[in-house]
């Protein structure tokens, strides 16, 4: 390789490398700003500046002594949780049958599924109101699980469908042929094949449910099944006449260090859910 | 190990038929090969029987019972697929054990059984690995160790060789024969490659858009077969073929005329339609001597191909006078060019031909099958298809 | 049909009826109850006088600024954000695709805008731009209160909406770019095409059909925007989407009638949306299941 192309590649490197770095700053620039503005002290919330001066955990301390958030956290986790598996088990067992058994509809089902990934939320919700007022479902768990399990149903269903178009069902065959029945076969073949799609498909379906703010915001009104979106959103804080902005920080920084986290175990799960709905599905 | 009778079975789906009223059986014991080109319904043929297809019509019978309405599961046959299909998730050893585990067998004796498959195939280092630290030969070697180990009484195998390289083919086809004689279980394999056939098969049954057109030992399939399909699919390279006419006693082809016998010109007669004239490629003599063949031309050398032992010549018969033929497409034969077939000639590498050059070649009565073009009935068979 | 065939048939149904009775059940009824009551003049305040006014509702919202308005800004944001979405996910796509050093992290740090709660997002954003607290009025030396005036405001949330969507869009583009063959771009290299022709003219008409699918999910998503406007500026300012509007005449005013008027004219302007691209642009969205 001459000077020149040595050079040259090395440039090319740099280049897409100063890439990388304001990609990864533009991504997590937000995100530090939030952790500062909830570590500095109320008093220099006023100051203007980036990072904080000294730093203070009073904020987090008004947080976590607040009822209303713990709440919130804890209707966030368990509606999301339950909609998730609901989800995830329907639409497992939708997109089995879509790619494995032949039957009328199957089309019909995909396009469906489409139909309502592509539909606008708002529009159902005063139907929902009202009749979740009447069926006693407002304020509930279940009045928010229902439409949460089914707007994720069509992410479910593609992006399961896709992974499980990718387990090579010979084996399947392969299976009966060596004396298993169908449950066996699913058991002891095709459930383990199927576990990181079904992994992925779940950790997508509960980011969108831990996320919604819509539903949350009309659907519910007190500590009952409020969930974290609408809590931080409606947050009034400890005084009436301090802008809340400390409290509404740590309680940010709170629920988005989890989802951190996990972005950063499960980063190709979740790339590999993403892309199979979107791309290969 | 069981003998299988197939009676009329049928496939179809959708309109098209894969397989047509198959009946035939297969001994105990037997290596019995399905083979004929993709399309041909040989692996619907082979599911049908392991019970992964429903048949349409017709029965299937092993030992004398019948199977049709059995799972897959329930008839102890064990089947190696084109993919090997082994189950990635598993290392070897589990590989080869679960279909011990799924019968429910005692552990001691999953593990004896699962060391003796390995064994004989040589797998025993391999035992921990995942098959995705395999090569492909070593996969397929898995797939047959899982098919071993349940001592089924049948063997099953679908294309298995045709995913490997060439050479590793060949290997893998001299592990399988002696593989089988071992054990002595009644295996049924499908294959579109002919050599495999051949070399492989006790008998072999040839196939084509989902009918069986005969069926016997390589030896019968290759010196008598019942039609121009199955002349021109067995044996590489393939039968020579030129269009002929019956005239008075003698049969007329571009490269000259021959004198039938006695017994041969009352099929010929008797033939319907335009003929087609087959000779094999090792029935061309190079002579010397014009008197020594029934039928001597020379022939100019456009292609030599010299492979050691054997030397194929290629040239090129002018169809003057004669009408072009029509082989069936997929024997994929080259037909040659306009008014022009091209035919192959074995000769011996002592001859030192080479291209361009022009040499005499003979040709012998009996050497020569007449077929129908249009039906592919072989004329030159008295009694027609022959079955084993 | 054989015995097997009519089994598998059944099974199909039996495991795809729970899905698909909880989307209709959630989804398909609800719409036509809507419908029905954009029918009526009905408001929670005052249920007893609940009353059939057939197209008034209509009438009303069409006849309305507020909704007008609100369909300018709505629109407005989509397309200032997806335009913005597509150009900046295509760099970013490219420049994971290219860097060889440290490509999980970019990936990860990628997926942090698209995990965190859209309202967390939306306020860290709100409080960066808050002339008391925030630093960006700081470091451009500015004293405005961005959300305080229309455009300022427009601009926040176009800029928060990019911000939180824009890995979606890079991951989908970067997921098709690998779908793009080495062998194309080599053969185009051979031909004589430079870095920008190759990209141009072989790969992003590769890319077309992911582009497409993008733009449609995202075109929609934007058009549905709700809670970013919400935390911002409560739509005030007349910064309102159609969805606050649908959300303030539902939920606070109780107003039932014009509320699901204005929900089933968002619904009709979704399916305008979609029909404009699938038509129009001829998404096959159909996918080839058995191959």
């Amino acid at each position: 390789m001459s000077a020149a192309e040595a050079n040259g590649g090395r440039m090319e490197r740099l280049f897409w490398g100063a890439g990388s770095a304001v990609v990864v700053i533009y991504a997590l620039l937000p995100v530090a700003w939030i952790v500062s503005l909830s570590l500095k002290r109320s008093a220099d919330l006023g100051d203007n500046r980036f990072l904080p001066d000294v730093v203070s955990l009073e904020h987090y301390a008004t947080v976590f002594r607040d009822p209303q958030f713990s709440a919130a956290l804890l209707n966030s986790v368990g509606i999301a949780a339950i909609s998730t598996l609901a989800a995830v088990l329907l639409g497992a067992f939708t997109a089995y049958a879509i790619v494995r058994l032949e039957f009328p509809g199957r089309r019909l089902i995909l396009a469906g599924a489409l139909a309502i990934a592509m539909f606008p939320p708002i529009s159902i919700v005063g139907p929902l109101f009202n009749t979740w007022r009447t069926l006693g479902l407002y304020d509930t768990w279940a009045g928010l699980v229902l439409p949460y399990m089914t707007f994720t149903l069509p992410l479910a269903i593609w992006t399961l469908a896709a992974f499980f178009r990718e387990i090579p069902w010979d084996l399947d065959k392969a299976a009966r042929v060596d004396g298993a029945t169908a449950l066996q076969a699913f058991l002891h073949v095709i459930a383990p094949l199927a576990a990181p799609g079904v992994f992925s498909a779940a950790i997508l379906v509960f980011m969108f449910a831990w996320n919604d703010f819509l539903f949350a915001a009309s659907l519910t009104s007190t500590d009952h099944a409020r969930t974290v979106p609408a809590a931080i959103a409606f947050f009034t804080g400890s005084s009436r006449f301090e802008q809340p902005t400390g409290s509404v920080a740590a309680a940010s920084v709170v629920v988005t260090v989890p989802v951190i986290i996990v972005v950063l175990l499960f980063q190709r799960r979740i790339v590999a859910g993403l892309t199979a709905g979107a791309v290969k599905g | 190990m069981s003998d299988i009778e197939l009676r009329n079975l049928s496939k179809r789906f959708d309109g098209t038929t894969a397989v047509k009223r198959a009946s035939f059986s297969i001994h105990d014991g037997e290596f019995f090969i399905l083979v004929g080109p993709s399309g041909c319904g040989k692996s619907t043929l082979l599911n049908m029987i392991v019970g992964l297809e429903d048949a349409s019509e017709g029965e299937i019978l092993v030992d004398g019972e019948r199977v049709n309405d059995l799972d897959p599961r329930d008839r102890n046959m064990a089947m190696v697929f084109q993919s090997y299909a082994i189950y990635p998730h598993m290392t070897v050893r589990e590989n080869m054990a679960f279909p011990l585990k799924l019968a429910r067998l005692p552990k001691q004796q999953i593990d004896s059984r699962v060391a003796r498959a390995a064994g004989i195939l040589e797998l025993g280092d391999l035992l921990d690995r995942k098959p995705a630290a395999l090569s492909g030969g070593q996969r397929q070697r898995v797939a047959m160790g899982r098919a071993i180990v349940r001592e089924p009484r049948v063997f099953l195998l679908d294309e298995p060789l045709s995913n490997l390289d060439a050479k590793l083919r060949v290997q893998m086809r001299t592990e399988i024969a002696r593989l089988q004689r071992r054990l002595g279980t009644t295996t049924i394999y499908v294959t579109h490659d002919q050599t495999e056939a051949m070399t492989l098969g006790d008998r072999v049954a040839v196939l084509r858009r989902g009918e069986v057109l005969q069926i016997g030992t390589p030896r019968q399939l290759y010196e008598q077969p019942a039609n121009l399909f199955v002349a021109g699919f067995i044996g590489s390279p393939a039968m020579n073929f030129l269009p002929a006419r019956y005239n008075a006693g003698r049969l007329e082809l571009p490269i000259g005329s021959l004198e039938l016998g006695p017994d041969l010109r009352a099929a010929v007669a008797a033939g319907e339609g335009p003929l087609v004239a087959g000779f094999r490629p090792d029935h061309l003599r190079a002579v010397g001597d014009r008197a020594q063949a029934d039928l001597c031309f020379a022939a100019r050398a456009e292609v030599v191909e010299w492979l050691g032992a054997d030397v194929f010549a290629y040239f090129d018969v002018t169809l003057e006078g004669f009408e072009a033929m029509a082989l069936p497409e997929d024997l994929e034969l080259e037909t040659g060019r306009q008014g022009c077939s091209s035919l192959v000639a074995r000769i011996h590498p002592g001859a030192g031909l080479k291209e361009g050059d022009t040499f005499d070649l003979g040709l012998d009565a009996g050497q020569v099958q007449v077929f129908e073009a249009l039906s592919g009935r072989n004329l030159s068979l008295s009694g027609g298809l022959h079955q084993a | 049909m054989s015995r097997r065939a009519a089994a598998e048939h059944r099974l199909a149904w039996l495991l795809c009826a729970p899905a698909v009775i909880a989307m209709l059940v959630v989804t398909a009824w609800p719409m036509l109850y809507a419908v029905w009551l954009s029918l009526f003049r009905y408001d929670l305040r005052f249920p007893d006088q609940r009353q059939f006014v057939g197209l008034d509702n209509y009438l009303s919202v069409l006849g309305s600024g507020t909704w007008w308005q609100a369909l300018f800004n709505t629109l407005l944001i989509t397309v200032g954000s997806v335009s913005v979405e597509l150009v900046l996910g295509f760099v970013f796509a490219l420049v994971m695709h290219r860097a060889l050093v440290g490509r999980r992290l970019v990936r990860a740090s990628l997926l942090v805008p698209y995990g965190i709660i859209t309202v967390v997002a939306a306020m860290s954003w709100r409080f960066a731009f808050d002339p008391t607290t925030g630093f960006v009025n700081a470091l451009l030396g500015l004293h405005g209160a961005w959300l305080a005036e229309r455009w300022s405001a427009f601009f926040v949330i176009i800029q928060t909406e990019i911000w939180k969507t824009t890995p979606f869009m890079a991951l989908l583009l970067l997921a098709g770019l690998t779908l793009v063959p080495e062998d194309l771009l080599r053969a185009a290299r051979v031909d004589g095409a430079n870095a920008l022709q190759r990209f141009f003219r072989v790969t992003l008409p590769l890319m077309r059909p992911v582009i497409m699918v993008a733009l449609l999910f995202r075109t929609l998503d934007a058009f549905r925007i709700f809670d970013t406007v919400f935390v911002q500026t409560r739509g005030a300012q007349g910064t309102d989407s159609v969805s606050i509007v649908g959300y303030n005449t539902l939920i606070t005013r109780l107003n039932l009638g014009l509320g699901s008027a204005v929900s089933v004219l968002i619904f009709v302007c979704v399916l305008a949306i979609a029909a404009v691209y699938i038509k129009g642009f001829g998404i096959d969205l159909s996918r080839r299941e058995d191959s």
